[in-house]
């Protein structure tokens, strides 16, 4: 009889003997390889954007993140990726950023790299997160990852106190709810205190090294492949580069992309997104403002994360449409405004490299389709990328930024006078 | 605290574990520790409904109170020798026993969210068995029920959330003997196998399909919203088969758990699901899903609905009669779902294959010679029965809700 219970308990225990060692002990695998670098550089998974390690092992080879939301998926030919592939560049743009990722998910993220110290990444801002009510508390709460959480938790007795505050405020007013003690830990900060040593026990040893463990078994298993589209967007470029041809090119592709509409917008994404109720959108902008909005203390947090680690970052300010500016009726000031604003956040605080494809002269086929960026829009971006992505290292003169807690206030989230 | 839903986390297998460890060891030794027995059931309750605010666990004592009352008003009545068999005061019992969940299934209909005053997760199925032990100590099948007895059938603690629903008589057999050390090995042995096959299905195989695959096709689905009359596309087909297939992993694991616990416990709650995809038509398939709704369904309202027409002689004619039963079992059936048209249309759905159903085999049976019957026919039948269940749970996910109108 008691062989039979042992027939019967035994594989379980030993099962669940084995499930509390492969996620409690530091037993690391090489999950990581450079092949699966190279998928992930690419793949815009969500667990890459949420995991650590594969993005830590990356900043160890020839990679520079590049930052940003959903214009990352429009691979194109000139898309960083194809155009990194084709032209041999000497590092290659790492994809981090999914449709609904905006500045705090990013500041998080930024946050987890921490082998992102002294190297440079790009930043791709969107206007359109700078709405009256900022980020959705359930975009948030999807993107958010655990083991970032807890990473930012554990850190919160270094950096400026302010900032802590009013991330950790922030994740508690969208709603974040993870365990109770991680709730407690994240109340403890949002008022000011420091987090009990229990509160850092569990959370360092119990929470964070099985999500660690989880995100090293898991992180790059069966990541989705973009390898493919890129292959065959790479394919369509001439081999020598030429910035005059490239630009005679892209403007042609896009053209012959989009004849089926008059807006300039991809005939795919019009198709299947837009032409049933295009007329929806004739004048709906009218009163767009991108002026007050809590995105403004959410883009200061992203901020920091990048100052703590001494990036060097190159913004990128993406363009609109023109044609789509004019059929929904969008006031010109309304981009321009956001763009002075967002450029003074930036620039008064030393970020000074950045790339504004608001202004520029002739904005055809700038975009892929509404507001994302595509065509020649990712071509004028390739032409500074170019030069930045020749070394990964960060010029240690060019990251001395000098933080003001004025842009975590309201008044700045709602100032129009900058 | 949190609440934690049963069988949702890792933590809440932690506190079973620790929980029926002493139980197990008793029935191990032959010996149920009925007060140790309480004392976890009183644990779980609190973990389930008072961990983050008490709301729940509160309306839950009140629901159980009012319940209690009831039962034992009705139980006392019927004792009584000298009463009739009264058909009106039956019907008031069954009555009074549902108004609570009722009111829990009307709040979102009427937008107000103070009515419901005994929202708790499960309700619905402590309301089943209160109704059930109601119509057995009608028919006489339940003739003696004590406090302690009812409150343990209710608040039976592997089944609290979502059933199983199991039967007081068939309950009280199981809890009020002990099972013999070699009886109690193999419930062991059938609850392992059946706890690891349900972590299997919930987490993994339900995790595949509800959260990894789900989230993918329905946005697909409804980026070719514009593009085909209804929203119709291959995409919406998918999420047809992959929802289906999430609904089935996730609640047969859910089942299964229940069950396994419930072994441990050295009680045989009866199992939930029986390859229902593998049914040869849509009558077989409610013998197969869901078991023990199935059963209560037809046991307490289509039965007995069948048994009140013949009394009363309402309806002559045998097939009308069970197609109106049909009707009214899945009607109830889709309002208990909840009152949305998607609901109800999924309960029409249902009633009409049953109807469609039973014509066919009333036809097959007169024309036995020339309807062939082999492994393709019975093939098709499964692929057929397969694809209307499908079909019908794409109209119950709601989706077609969200694709349409919203």
């Amino acid at each position: 009889m008691k062989k039979k219970l042992w027939m019967t308990f035994g594989p379980v225990i030993v099962a669940a003997v084995a499930l509390l060692l492969l996620l409690w002990t530091p037993t690391k695998f090489k999950t990581i390889t450079p092949e699966k670098i190279d998928q992930a550089s690419t793949s815009l998974d969500i667990r890459v954007l949420k995991g650590e390690d594969v993005k830590n092992a990356a900043e160890k080879e020839n990679y520079i993140p590049i930052i940003g939301s959903s214009e990352l998926s429009r691979m194109d030919p000139f898309h960083p990726s194809s155009m990194a592939q084709k032209y041999h560049w000497k590092n290659k743009p790492f994809l981090l950023g999914n449709p609904g990722t905006a500045s705090l998910t990013q500041a998080f993220n930024v946050n987890g790299m921490t082998n992102l110290k002294d190297k440079k990444a790009v930043f791709i801002i969107s206007p359109q997160w700078f709405t009256k009510k900022g980020v959705p508390s359930d975009a948030f709460k999807y993107f958010l990852s655990p083991m970032q959480l807890s990473g930012f938790i554990l850190n919160s007795n270094h950096g400026n106190k302010e900032m802590n505050e009013y991330v950790a405020r922030r994740a508690i007013e969208l709603g974040v709810k993870e365990g109770p003690i991680e709730n407690q830990a994240l109340q403890r900060i949002a008022n000011g205190q420091k987090i009990t040593k229990t509160q850092r026990f569990y959370i360092k040893h119990f929470t964070r090294t099985s999500l660690q463990s989880q995100d090293n078994l898991f992180g790059t298993a069966f990541l989705n492949d973009h390898q493919e589209k890129i292959n065959k967007a790479a394919s369509k470029l001439p081999d020598d580069y030429d910035y005059k041809k490239l630009n005679k090119l892209a403007a042609k592709m896009a053209k012959k992309h989009s004849h089926e509409n008059d807006l300039q917008i991809g005939d795919s994404y019009y198709k299947r997104q837009l032409m049933k109720r295009i007329y929806k959108f004739k004048d709906a902008h009218k009163h767009v403002d991108y002026l007050h909005s809590p995105e403004y203390n959410d883009f200061q947090a992203l901020l920091y994360m990048f100052k703590q680690n001494h990036v060097q970052v190159m913004f990128v300010i993406q363009p609109v449409n023109p044609k789509w500016v004019k059929y929904t009726g969008m006031p010109e000031s309304s981009l321009l405004n956001f763009d002075k604003k967002i450029t003074y956040q930036l620039k008064s605080q030393g970020f000074n490299n950045i790339v504004d494809l608001t202004n520029v002269k002739n904005k055809n086929y700038i975009a892929e389709d509404t507001i994302h960026m595509g065509w020649r829009g990712w071509l004028m971006l390739d032409k500074h990328l170019k030069n930045f992505y020749k070394d990964k290292n960060a010029d240690p003169s060019q990251t001395h930024y000098q933080m003001n807690n004025y842009f975590l206030t309201d008044t700045w989230a709602d100032n129009t006078k900058f | 605290m949190h609440n934690i839903t049963p069988y949702s986390s890792p933590e809440y297998f932690v506190y079973l574990a620790v929980l029926l460890l002493p139980i197990m060891i008793g029935l191990w030794f032959g010996k149920r520790f009925k007060w140790y027995e309480s004392i976890a059931t009183l644990i779980i309750l609190v973990i389930t409904f008072f961990g983050d605010k008490s709301l729940q666990g509160i309306s839950l004592i009140f629901y159980i109170l009012f319940e209690m009352l009831i039962v034992f008003s009705y139980l006392k009545y019927r004792r009584n020798e000298n009463n009739k068999n009264s058909f009106w005061i039956f019907t008031s019992a069954v009555i009074l026993a549902i108004i609570p969940l009722a009111f829990v299934k009307l709040d979102p209909l009427l937008k107000n969210a103070t009515i419901s005053l005994f929202g708790f997760l499960g309700i619905s199925y402590l309301t089943f068995k209160s109704v059930e032990m109601i119509m057995e100590i009608r028919d006489g099948a339940i003739k003696e029920v004590k406090v302690g007895d009812f409150l343990r059938f209710i608040l039976f603690f592997p089944t609290i959330s979502s059933g199983p629903i199991d039967r007081f008589p068939r309950f009280q057999k199981d809890v009020l003997k002990i099972p013999s050390r070699e009886k109690y090995m193999e419930m062991l042995k059938s609850g392992t196998n059946k706890l690891m096959l349900g972590l299997v299905y919930k987490f993994i195989i339900g995790y595949f399909f509800g959260t990894l695959l789900l989230p993918k096709v329905s946005i697909l689905a409804l980026s070719y919203r514009d593009q085909a009359p209804l929203g119709i596309s291959w995409a919406l087909v998918a999420y047809m088969y992959v929802y289906s297939m999430y609904l089935f992993f996730d609640f047969a694991g859910y089942s299964l758990f229940a069950v396994a616990i419930s072994n441990f416990m050295g009680v045989n709650t009866p199992m939930n699901f029986k390859r229902p995809f593998q049914s040869v038509n849509i009558k077989d398939f409610w013998n197969r899903w869901h078991i023990t709704l199935s059963f209560w369904f037809r046991d307490f309202i289509y039965m007995r609905l069948m048994f009140f027409m013949m009394k009363k002689k309402l309806i002559k004619n045998r097939v009308t009669m069970a197609n109106i039963g049909y009707f009214a079992l899945f009607i109830i059936m889709g309002v208990w779902h909840g009152e949305t048209w998607f609901y109800i249309v999924y309960g029409l759905f249902h009633a009409t294959a049953m109807i469609t159903n039973d014509a066919w085999l009333r036809f097959k049976k007169k024309h036995r010679k020339q309807i062939p019957s082999n492994k393709f026919t019975k093939a098709f039948a499964i692929v057929l029965t397969f694809n209307v269940v499908c079909f019908s749970f794409l109209i119950f996910s709601g989706f077609l809700n969200t694709l349409w109108f919203q």
